[in-house]
């Protein structure tokens, strides 16, 4: 039969497989259904982000690939238009000043004749005309060659581009309409480009100089780009995008494309924390609504499995209250499903077992009272055949003059004490075979000891045995029927005194529930403990399995039914009564009354 | 231009004391610059815990430069002993002033101020930018407004322009082709004021001027003619008075002499250039060649000093007052350097002096207003609303008085937030 702590075990065991299958069955699927989706979506994002970025890009060189080409289209219309190529000084004027009023990419625009001279400038400080005159690009303008110079940067940190147009009347050059375009024009076009608030857009040149900067800062203080590996692809013409490393560690997601035929290139970069923070914030939330799922099926799963188990639960219950004795006991039938079945045929089997016991009962009482009756007619027996042959001898001493009171006396009281013992294994038989209802009272342990040993403590004393008492200070209270308790603790006294015909010591312990060692005994509840512990002749291994067997006894005037009658009583009060004994050393004998 | 947004006690020095310009001449002015080496000197025993002003060559005259103290307007190169400063440092781009030990500082107060002084405008934002210079004032909107995009520690802070502070060109009388009142007439319809406040003054924050004083002044005149933009009239105007492009130049002649002249502008100030540039378009187009040309501030006022110019684009600020109008456009006054002599204004002024009836007499200044609007001898083009100072606010605190304006206050009472950097 497995105890009640296995079952809880079991039972927990299989709401524990019950939650964690159903928290399985439910996670696992969300779980890779979530991870897919996190994966694709930040895939996804990120993969928009560069797109985007890179679209960015590609539109950002186009605008100021348009923006470059404007300024070469206006000079290059103006080089045509008859108010220049007349090169009469107060058209020219008006011309070029109101492309400067007009077009804000033009810093500066200047009409030189072929041997140098400025005509026209909008510049009304013309040393840099003069410079530009001077200069030997000159001299290939006005053989017909277009000019475009580098990229440069202004005293004002600005950076510049200068280009130069020759000016034709017919198929001679008659001068040259020479510009400087302020790049600072890019710098709206930039800022436009700039994506979110950490991100960078940026126009460089070939040496990496930035001409342009969402930072103006940067530009201002000549900073310059330092990926060489960019730097270079832009140099071959392409495109790409990529996610790199700058020096300050900050990794970005950056895109680039060649402009124009110039040489420079447009870079958008984001901080990928910044970028990927959309990817980032997805993952949370999917992972908190996968968690926050996992925790609400786990709640479910929890509950249900409660509810799968509760039933399995009363049913565990009512067979372990069942088994510990409660034969009345009836599972509740919570369910209307399989364990409901179970609970009802639980029920039905628990009626046949106690009508089966009803019924082995009486056939073993019948049994008993059978060996009993045999047994006990044995015993009377012999103290019949004494009283016959004292009665016998008793009459013969009647018959005597004169009466020997003395003999009769002592005859007399033969016959007495045979009656007794008659009276005695007929009471004890009563005991046995008519058990009385208890009569359950909550009774001091301490006290019922103690009266017990007042009446025997003469007879100790006179065999030798010396009885000490340890009680615990606390008296120990248990719900008892006081005269059967009594009757029980009379016949161990008596047996341990028995035991010690030489004299010894009987020692006889109380403890409270508290102090009893209920692993060792593998009880559950509360029990008093009680004691008997004699250095008696002890009992021999192979008598110990019979002690409590009626009318076994190894003394020679023992009726065998003192230790079977203190079972009877321990059991009736749903005790455990518990024997160690080692030969020549003596026995204890140890009581377990249930306290509540 | 610093200087003259500190106080409006500046602005009038400088105008009040355009005499002194003149006594020193060029020469002296010269002199002074030659000199400036022997002010150089270490800057460092002391401490030091500087504002570094940024400014342009363009519009500032060093010798007016001025400095509002917690005890007044002080002459940056004025002399005696009573001055809360001495001159460390003196070059063409820098003046650098120290506060004397014994002068009342706290530890994180400036104890040194800084003139950096810049070729152009776009020189200036890039050292603003670049954190060179604390402090400065940009008249352009746009300006500012860029240097507090680029840098975040600029931040700037518009001002309300002081009342009647008007742009104007003056024109030199002296110069025969200017002299005749219709020629000056012409150019002020030649030229689109209506132009210049909207795309100039971008966002139009400005006023057309018809005269000295603007519409909320007491003494301002609505009868005054506006002058619309209106070339046809400009070129019929010309041609009334002998002027036409007879050799087919495109530019007007007279007896043999082109209609050219030089216009003289604050160099380096974005405003002015472009205006410059817009008076020049529109005066191109009636046959009329001028030619802008950027000066330092302290030329400029060497040449009105010495009427050499033809047309002069500057700012002016005209007080509420008969003494302000007779000081520049009166014959005798101390600021006409046009030449102007018109005999009606100069018995207005006399009527004025002679009456007593305050009303009379702003009926007398708005007589003269329209004297001065008919006689044209400059050309009012517009009331600026607003300037704009940029402050570093990184580095400093307490740079703003009280006032509705919110006017800077005095330098030494700024508070450098961390004087140990």
């Amino acid at each position: 039969m497995f105890k009640l702590s296995d079952k809880i075990k079991i039972q927990h065991r299989l709401l524990t497989r019950l939650l964690i299958f159903s928290i399985l069955i439910t996670s696992l699927p969300l779980l890779l259904t979530g991870k897919v989706l996190v994966d694709t979506a930040q895939e996804s994002i990120q993969k928009t982000i560069l797109d985007r970025n890179f679209e960015f890009t590609i539109r950002s060189t186009r605008l100021v690939d348009f923006k470059l080409n404007t300024a070469r289209d206006i000079i290059n219309f103006q080089v045509k238009n008859p108010s220049i190529y007349q090169m009469s000084k107060s058209p020219v004027e008006l011309a070029i000043n109101t492309i400067v009023q007009e077009f804000d990419l033009f810093n500066k625009i200047s009409v030189i004749d072929t041997v140098g001279k400025v005509i026209a400038t909008t510049a009304f400080d013309d040393q840099s005309s003069a410079t530009f005159a001077a200069n030997g690009v000159m001299a290939n303008v006005m053989r017909g060659v277009s000019y475009r110079s580098d990229v440069y940067v202004s005293e004002e940190h600005l950076p510049m581009l200068d280009i130069a147009e020759p000016i034709k009347l017919y198929d001679d050059v008659v001068g040259a309409l020479y510009a400087v375009v302020d790049l600072k024009a890019m710098w709206d076009l930039v800022q436009e480009n700039v994506v979110g608030s950490k991100g960078e857009a940026f126009i460089f040149n070939r040496a990496g100089v930035y001409i342009a900067h969402s930072d103006p800062k940067k530009v201002y203080a000549k900073q310059t780009f330092k990926n060489r590996e960019i730097i270079d692809k832009i140099a071959l013409e392409m495109n790409g995008q990529l996610i790199y490393t700058t020096d300050d560690g900050i990794e970005m997601v950056a895109a680039y494309a060649p402009i124009g035929q110039y040489g420079w290139g447009a870079m958008i970069q984001q901080p990928t924390s910044e970028a990927f923070a959309p990817a980032h914030s997805m993952r949370l939330r999917i992972i908190q609504f996968m968690f926050g799922t996992i925790l609400l099926a786990s709640l479910i799963a929890y509950l249900y499995s409660k509810w799968i188990v509760r039933p399995v639960d009363h049913l565990v219950q009512g067979m372990e209250r069942f088994s510990q004795g409660e034969l009345n006991y009836r599972v509740e039938k919570v369910s209307n499903d399989e364990i409901g079945t179970l609970a009802e045929n639980f029920n039905d089997m628990a009626d046949r077992l106690i009508e089966y016991q009803n019924t082995l009962k009486r056939t073993e009482r019948l049994e008993t009272l059978s060996k009993l009756a045999s047994v006990l007619s044995h015993e009377i027996r012999n103290p019949l055949n004494s009283m016959v042959i004292n009665m016998q001898i008793l009459k013969r001493e009647f018959s005597k003059e004169p009466l020997n009171r003395a003999r009769v006396e002592n005859f007399y009281h033969i016959l007495a004490a045979e009656i007794k013992r008659v009276d005695q294994l007929v009471s004890d038989f009563l005991l046995i075979a008519r058990p009385q209802k208890l009569e359950k009272t909550k009774t001091a342990l301490n006290d019922l000891l103690d009266e017990v040993l007042v009446l025997h403590s003469a007879e100790a004393l006179k065999k030798g045995v010396r009885i000490e008492r340890e009680y615990e200070k606390k008296p120990v209270c248990v719900e008892v029927d006081p005269g059967k308790m009594k009757q029980a603790f009379l016949n161990l006294v008596i047996n341990a005194i028995q035991a010690m015909p030489g004299g010894g010591k009987l020692t006889i312990e109380l403890k409270n529930s508290d102090s009893v060692s209920k692993v060792k005994q593998k009880l559950k509840g509360s029990y008093a403990k009680i004691s008997f512990k004699d250095t008696g002749t002890g009992i021999k291994k192979e008598d110990m399995s019979k002690i409590f067997d009626f009318y076994f006894s190894t003394k020679e005037n023992g009726t065998g039914l003192g230790l079977a009658i203190v079972q009877q009583i321990i059991d009736d009060h749903q005790g455990k009564i518990a024997v160690q004994s080692k030969v020549n050393h003596g026995s204890t004998f140890t009581l377990y009354l249930p306290q509540e | 231009m610093v200087d003259k947004i500190v106080s409006r006690e500046v602005n009038l020095f400088r105008l009040k004391n355009i005499g002194f310009a003149l006594r020193l001449g060029v020469a002296a002015g010269l002199s002074i610059l030659e000199t400036l080496p022997l002010f150089a000197q270490s800057a460092n025993h002391l401490a030091s815990r500087p504002i570094i002003i940024g400014d342009l060559i363009g519009r500032t005259d060093i010798r007016e430069l001025r400095i509002l103290t917690k005890h007044g307007a002080v002459a940056v190169l004025g002399a005696g002993n009573d001055r809360p400063f001495e001159i460390v440092n003196l070059t063409p781009q820098t003046i650098e002033l120290q506060f004397h030990a014994s002068y009342d500082l706290e530890e994180n107060n400036p104890n040194k101020i800084a003139f950096k002084f810049y070729e152009t405008e776009r020189a200036l934002i890039s050292a603003l930018i670049l954190e060179e210079v604390d402090f400065t004032v940009l008249e352009n909107e746009v300006s500012a407004a860029e240097v507090s995009q680029a840098n975040s520690h600029f931040l700037p802070y518009p001002l309300s322009m002081e009342s009647n502070t008007v742009k104007l060109i003056i024109y030199n009388h002296r110069n025969p082709i200017l002299k005749p009142t219709k020629v000056r007439v012409a150019l002020s319809y030649a030229i689109n004021h209506e132009t210049i406040v909207k795309n100039i003054i971008l966002g139009g924050k400005a006023d057309i001027a018809r005269g000295p004083f603007d519409e909320k002044s007491p003494l301002y005149n609505p009868g005054m003619e506006s002058y619309k933009f209106n070339p046809k009239m400009a070129i019929q105007l010309l041609a009334e008075s002998g002027w036409n492009d007879s050799d087919g130049d495109g530019i007007l002649d007279k007896g043999g002499t082109p209609f050219r002249i030089h216009l003289l502008y604050q160099k380096g100030v974005i405003i002015d250039e472009a205006i410059s540039r817009q008076i020049k378009i529109n005066l191109i187009k009636i046959g009329v060649d001028v030619t802008p040309r950027p000066l330092t501030k302290i030329k400029i006022n060497d040449q009105l000093g010495a009427s050499e110019f033809d047309a002069v684009l500057i700012d002016y600020t005209f007080e509420n007052n008969l003494q302000s109008l007779v000081e520049f456009f009166s014959a005798n006054g101390a600021k006409n350097y046009m030449g102007f002599r018109n005999n009606t204004l100069e018995n207005y002024v006399k009527f004025y002096h002679e009456v007593q009836d305050p009303a009379k007499q702003a009926t007398l200044i708005k007589s003269m207003q329209g004297v001065i609007n008919r006689e044209q001898p400059v050309t009012f083009l517009y009331f600026k609303w607003l300037t704009h100072y940029l402050v570093n606010v990184n580095k400093f605190d307490n740079f703003r008085d009280g006032s509705a304006r919110g006017r800077i206050r005095p330098f030494e009472e700024w508070i450098i937030k961390n004087p140990g950097n």
